[in-house]
C-alpha cells in the first residue's frame, strides 16, 4: 500500500523519502488499530482499551493536520488569494498540532488527578498488556518513520539502511557533526539549532552542495525522474518548515508511545504483583477511600472472624499499585510538554512575523548605513516566510538616482549574505528641504492612515519632537503635529530601527488603548 | 488612556471570577468529598488558561515595540493566541466528545443530582456573567479616558480604541469626528474592530462552550432530581446527558471554525478579505510610467494593517517617481497603507516581467519569497512578449519532466526543471517564460 505511493508527490521516488506517503502510511495504520481496539473493548467489555483507542484517534487527528498542511505547502506559487503562496502551512500546522497536544497534555492531567482521588483498579490486565504491546510497536514504527525526519535526522539514523545517507550529507554539510545521541537530546539541540544551521546552509555557499546532491539523486533515483528542479525546492523546504510540521507529528506519536510504555508497565506490575479480591469470600480493600467500608467492614469482619477466618481474608493490595498509574501519567505530561513547548515556540515565532534568529538587524542594518551613498535606512523588516525563505524590504534614502544605482547592488548582495534573498528595496531620494539625515520616510501614506501602517511612519522620535515645519512632501511630521497626543495611542508610533533612536522610548512606552 | 482598554479590563475582571470560582470549588469539593464538584472545578481550569492566553498575547500585542527581535512588532501575538485558543478548545471538544460516547456505550445515572445542581446552577450563572461581560459594552474603563480631546485626536482615538461603539466616543469626545474620515475609512475601522477582537472572540468561544456545558449539566441534573431513578437501571434519562454533549460539542466547533478561518487569513501571509488582487494589478498596471510589475504581495500584518511590496518596472528614474506617487494612491484606495515600491530600470536584456534583481545570483531561487521561473501575478503593461519560441520548447519539454507537484487551476503550464531554464538562459535571456497572465 505503501509502495503505491511511490509516484505521487514530490521528493523522490522512494516512498520513504516523501513527507505525505509517511504520513499516509502512519494514519492508515493508526486508524486500523483505533478501529481494532474498539472492537477488542467492545468484546472484552474493558473500559481502558477504549479510551486508549481514543488517543490512538487523537493521532489520527495530529496526522490529517500535517498531511493538510503539507499538500497545501506544496503550492509554492502565487494565487490571487495567496500572493506568496502556500508554504506556510506547514508552520501552522506544527502549532495546530502543538496546541493540540498541549490540550491533550491537560486532559490527561485532569485525568490522572481524578484517579489519585479515585483509584482504580485494572481489569483483565492480560487484555491491556496485549494491546498496550501492539500499539507500542506502531507508535515505535511511527516513531522511526518519522524520527530522521521529524527531527531534522542528521546523525540520528536509526541504521535504517536505505540510501538517506547520500541524501543527508550536503544537507548537513555546514552542521556540526551530531552524534547519534538518544532520542530527546537531540531533539533538544536540534531545536535550537535547526533554523540556525538550515539557514546558513542556505546561503550562496550551499549552492555547490546543492549540485553535488543533485547528482546523488540521478544516481539513486529509480524511476529517471528527470525533475530535479523541483526536487531541490523539496530538499531546501525540508529543512525547516517541513521539519516543524513533521515535528509536530513526531511529539504525538512519542507522546502515544509514552502512554502505550505506561499501559503495558502499569499492566504487567498490576499482573504481577496485585493480589486482587476474589469473588467470593470476605475482603477488604484498604485502598478503596470508603468512610463506610472501612469503618463497618473492617469491624464486622474483624469481629465475626476467628483466628482461622482472619488468615484467610484476604487484603487487596498493595496499594501503592493503584497509584502508579497516575503518577506515571503526571511523568509523562511533564516529558511531553516539555518537548512541545520549543515546537510551539519556534512556530510561533515565525507566524508573529519576527527576525529568524540567526539575523542580526542591528548589523544588517549598520553595514547598510555604512555604504556609499546610501544616506539613512528606514522601514527595515526582515521576517521568515517559512523554511528557508526570508523576506527584507528597506527603504534606502540615496542623493540621487544615479547613486542608487550604483548601491543596489551592493545592497542586494549584503541582504545575500545574510541569507535573505527576497528583498524589495525601495529608494528614496532626498527631497527638497529635508535636513534630517535620519531617514524620514518620503513615501508615506496620507496623513489619516498613519494609524493604518503597518509602523509608524519609520521617523525617529527627535526628528519627530523637532520638526516643527512641514515639508513639501507628505512626511511623517505631519503626523506628529496633527495628532500630538497619539503617538501615545498606538504603540507603532515608535521608530522604524529602535537602535537608532535611544532617547525617547519611554515616550512610546504606553500601550495604544 | 491608562494602559488597560476596555477589552483587557474585561479579561481581567473575568480572570478574577473564575479563578474565585475555580478556588470556591475545588475546596468545597474536597470538603465536601465530592468528585463531581472537582472535575467541573477542572472545567474552570481550562477557562482559566484560555483567559491567561487571551490576556498575555493582547498585553504582547498591545506593547508591540518593534524592535530588532521583530522589525513588525508583536501585534499579531493576537491572532496567534486567538488560534491557539481555538484549537485548545477543539481539542477538549474532541474528549469531551470521547467522553460522551463511552457514556452512550455505557450509559450511568447522575448519583448526587441535587448537588450537581446546585455546582451546574452556579457555573452557569458564572459564565452568563462572563458572557455578558464581553459583550460589546466597553463602558467598563472609558471613564480612565483622559476627558479633553482634540476632535482630530478623538478620530484616531475612536480607532484606537476596540470594542468602543464609535458614537459614544464621539459624544465624549464632544466633536463628531465624521468629517476628518474619509467613508472607507467607517468601513475600515469596523474591519480593524473586528479582527482586533480576534483575542477576545477566542476567550469567548471558551465561556461559551463553559456555558453550553453548564446548560447541558443543569437539565440533566433537573431531570434526575425531579424524577429520581433510585435503584432502577437506566432508562432514557441516561441519555440526555451525552446526547446533549454531542450536540453542544457541534454547536461549539461550528463556531470554533470561522475564527480558525480568520485567523489563518491573517497567519497564512493571505491576501485580505475586501482587497481584489486582480483589480489591484489591473489598475497598477495602468499608472503612466509602470512598464511592467511584479512580485505583487499584499498581506495583513493584524488588525486591520496591510502591507504590500511589489517590483515595477520603469524606463527612467523620473517615471518612477511620478509612479510611486500614483502607485500609493491606487493602494490607499484599496485600503493598504504601507507599501515598499522597488524599481527596475529597463534593460533590454530581461524580459518585461521577470525580475531584474532577484537575488544576486539565480541560484538563490529556491529562497526567494516566491520562484522567479514563473512571475506570478505579473502584468504588463499594454503590450506583450512576443518570445513564444522557447515558450513551446518547454511545454514539449515539461511533458516528459512533469512532476508531480500539484498544480493550482490558475497555471496550467507545468513548473520547469532546472534544466530546460538553464537552456533557455544561456541561449537566450529573452526567451524566458513570459506570462501576462495573472
Amino acid at each position: 500500500m505503501c509502495g503505491g505511493m511511490a509516484a505521487k508527490g514530490p521528493g523522490g521516488p522512494r516512498w520513504w523519502q516523501n513527507r505525505r506517503a509517511r504520513l499516509l502510511c502512519m494514519l492508515a495504520l493508526t486508524f486500523l488499530f483505533f478501529v481494532v481496539e474498539v472492537v477488542v473493548s467492545r468484546v472484552t467489555s474493558s473500559l481502558a482499551m477504549l479510551s486508549d483507542s481514543f488517543h490512538m484517534l487523537s493521532d489520527v487527528m495530529a496526522l490529517v493536520v500535517a498531511l493538510v498542511a503539507v499538500r497545501f505547502a506544496q503550492r509554492t506559487r502565487a494565487t490571487k488569494k495567496n500572493t506568496f503562496g502556500w508554504v506556510r502551512a506547514e508552520v501552522m500546522g506544527a502549532l495546530v498540532n502543538a496546541v493540540f497536544l498541549t490540550a491533550l497534555c491537560f486532559t490527561i492531567l485532569l485525568e490522572a488527578i481524578e484517579r489519585f482521588t479515585e483509584p482504580h483498579e485494572i481489569q483483565q490486565p492480560l487484555v491491556v498488556i496485549g494491546v498496550g504491546v501492539a500499539g507500542l510497536i506502531i507508535n515505535l514504527l511511527g516513531l522511526c518513520l518519522f524520527n530522521h525526519h521529524g527531527v531534522g535526522g542528521h546523525g540520528h539514523s536509526h541504521g535504517h539502511g536505505h540510501s538517506h545517507g547520500g541524501r543527508q550529507h550536503p544537507r548537513s554539510g555546514p552542521k556540526p557533526e551530531q552524534p547519534p545521541g538518544d532520542g530527546e537530546a537531540a531533539l533538544h539541540r536540534e531545536e535550537t539549532s535547526t533554523l540556525v544551521e538550515n539557514c546558513s546552509s542556505s546561503n550562496g555557499v550551499s549552492q555547490e552542495k546543492l549540485g553535488d546532491m543533485k547528482d546523488d539523486m540521478a544516481d539513486l533515483q529509480v524511476n529517471g525522474n528527470a525533475g530535479h528542479y523541483p526536487l531541490d525546492v523539496e530538499e531546501v523546504e525540508e529543512d525547516s518548515s517541513a521539519q516543524l510540521n513533521m515535528r509536530g507529528v513526531f511529539l504525538h506519536v512519542f507522546g502515544d508511545a509514552l502512554g502505550s510504555v505506561i499501559v503495558v508497565v502499569n499492566a504487567l506490575l498490576f499482573y504481577g504483583l496485585w493480589n486482587p479480591c476474589p469473588k467470593d469470600g470476605p475482603c477488604f480493600n484498604p485502598c478503596i477511600n470508603n468512610h463506610c467500608m472501612e469503618n463497618a467492614t473492617l469491624s464486622q469482619t474483624l469481629g465475626r472472624a476467628n483466628k482461622s477466618e482472619q488468615e484467610s481474608i484476604t487484603v487487596a493490595g498493595p496499594c501503592w499499585l493503584l497509584y502508579l498509574d497516575p503518577i506515571l501519567c503526571l511523568m509523562m505530561v511533564c516529558i511531553l510538554l516539555y518537548t512541545t513547548y520549543p515546537l510551539l515556540r519556534e512556530s510561533a515565532l515565525i507566524l508573529l512575523q519576527t527576525v529568524p534568529k540567526q539575523i542580526d538587524v542591528h548589523s544588517l542594518n549598520s553595514k547598510l548605513r555604512t555604504l556609499e551613498g546610501v544616506e539613512a535606512v528606514h522601514e527595515l523588516h526582515i521576517w521568515q516566510l517559512a523554511g528557508s525563505r526570508i523576506i527584507g524590504t528597506a527603504h534606502i534614502k540615496c542623493p540621487d538616482p544615479s547613486t542608487y544605482m550604483m548601491v543596489a547592488k551592493r545592497i542586494k548582495e549584503i541582504f545575500h549574505d545574510e541569507g535573505i534573498h527576497a528583498t524589495t528595496i525601495q529608494p528614496e531620494f532626498a527631497s527638497v528641504g529635508s535636513e534630517s539625515g535620519r531617514g524620514k520616510c518620503e513615501f508615506p501614506c496620507r496623513t489619516q492612515c498613519a494609524l493604518k501602517q503597518c509602523c509608524g511612519t519609520g521617523e525617529d522620535s527627535t526628528a519627530k519632537k523637532t520638526e516643527k515645519s512641514s515639508s513639501l512632501s507628505i512626511s511623517c511630521s505631519e503626523v506628529v503635529i496633527e495628532f500630538p497626543k497619539t503617538r501615545r495611542t498606538k504603540s507603532e508610533s515608535i521608530p522604524s530601527v529602535k537602535l537608532e533612536a535611544n532617547t525617547d522610548q519611554n515616550e512610546q512606552f504606553e500601550s495604544s488603548l | 488612556m491608562g494602559r488597560y482598554s476596555g477589552k483587557t479590563c474585561r479579561l481581567i475582571l473575568m480572570l478574577v471570577l473564575t479563578v474565585g470560582f475555580f478556588v470556591a470549588e475545588l475546596a468545597s469539593g474536597y470538603l465536601g468529598n465530592s468528585i463531581a464538584l472537582v472535575s467541573d472545578s477542572f472545567n474552570m481550569l481550562s477557562d482559566l488558561i484560555s483567559l491567561c492566553v487571551g490576556l498575555s498575547t493582547g498585553l504582547i500585542a498591545r506593547r508591540s515595540r518593534r524592535g530588532p527581535r521583530a522589525t513588525y512588532g508583536y501585534s499579531r501575538a493576537e491572532a496567534v493566541g486567538a488560534l491557539s485558543n481555538a484549537v485548545f478548545l477543539t481539542a477538549l471538544c474532541f474528549t469531551i466528545f470521547v467522553e460522551a460516547i463511552r457514556r452512550l456505550a455505557r450509559p450511568e445515572p447522575i448519583d448526587d443530582a441535587r448537588l450537581v445542581l446546585i455546582v451546574g446552577t452556579l457555573g452557569l450563572a458564572v459564565n452568563l456573567v462572563g458572557l455578558l461581560v464581553f459583550q460589546d459594552w466597553g463602558a467598563c474603563c472609558r471613564r480612565r479616558r483622559p476627558p479633553a480631546l482634540p476632535p482630530a485626536a478623538a478620530a484616531a482615538v475612536l480607532r484606537a480604541v476596540p470594542g468602543g461603539t464609535p458614537t459614544g466616543e464621539a459624544d465624549e469626545a464632544g466633536d463628531s469626528p465624521n468629517d476628518q474620515k474619509s467613508p472607507e475609512e467607517g468601513s475600515e475601522k469596523k474591519k480593524e474592530r473586528k479582527s482586533e477582537a480576534l483575542n477576545i472572540r477566542g476567550v469567548l468561544l471558551h465561556v461559551m462552550g463553559d456555558a453550553l456545558g453548564s446548560v447541558v449539566v443543569v437539565v440533566a441534573a433537573t431531570i434526575f432530581h425531579v424524577l429520581p431513578l433510585g435503584n432502577a437501571p437506566c432508562n432514557w434519562q441516561c441519555y440526555i446527558d451525552p446526547s446533549l454533549t454531542i450536540i453542544m460539542v457541534f454547536i461549539i466547533l461550528s463556531s470554533a471554525f470561522p475564527l480558525i478561518k480568520e485567523t489563518s487569513i491573517i497567519l497564512l501571509q493571505m491576501v485580505p478579505k475586501g482587497v481584489n488582487m486582480q483589480l489591484l494589478t489591473d489598475r497598477l498596471a495602468r499608472v503612466p510610467g509602470v512598464s511592467s510589475l511584479h512580485e505583487v504581495h499584499v498581506w495583513e500584518l493584524a488588525g486591520g494593517k496591510n502591507i504590500a511590496t511589489l517590483h515595477i518596472k520603469c524606463q527612467t528614474p523620473t517615471d518612477y517617481q511620478d509612479a510611486a506617487y500614483k502607485i500609493r494612491k491606487v493602494f490607499h484606495e484599496a485600503g493598504i497603507h504601507s507599501v515598499t515600491i522597488q524599481p527596475e530600470y529597463i534593460d533590454h536584456k530581461t524580459s518585461q516581467l521577470l525580475c531584474s534583481s532577484p537575488c544576486i545570483s539565480k541560484a538563490c531561487d529556491s529562497q526567494l519569497c516566491c520562484s522567479q521561473r514563473e512571475p506570478p501575478l505579473a502584468k504588463t503593461n499594454g503590450y506583450t512578449e512576443k518570445n513564444d519560441s522557447c515558450l513551446s520548447e518547454l511545454h514539449k519539454d515539461n511533458g516528459s519532466s512533469k512532476n508531480d507537484i500539484e498544480i493550482p487551476i490558475e497555471y496550467p503550464l507545468a513548473e520547469d526543471s532546472i534544466k530546460n531554464v538553464k537552456n533557455c538562459d544561456m541561449s537566450d535571456e529573452k526567451s524566458q517564460l513570459s506570462r501576462t497572465r495573472l
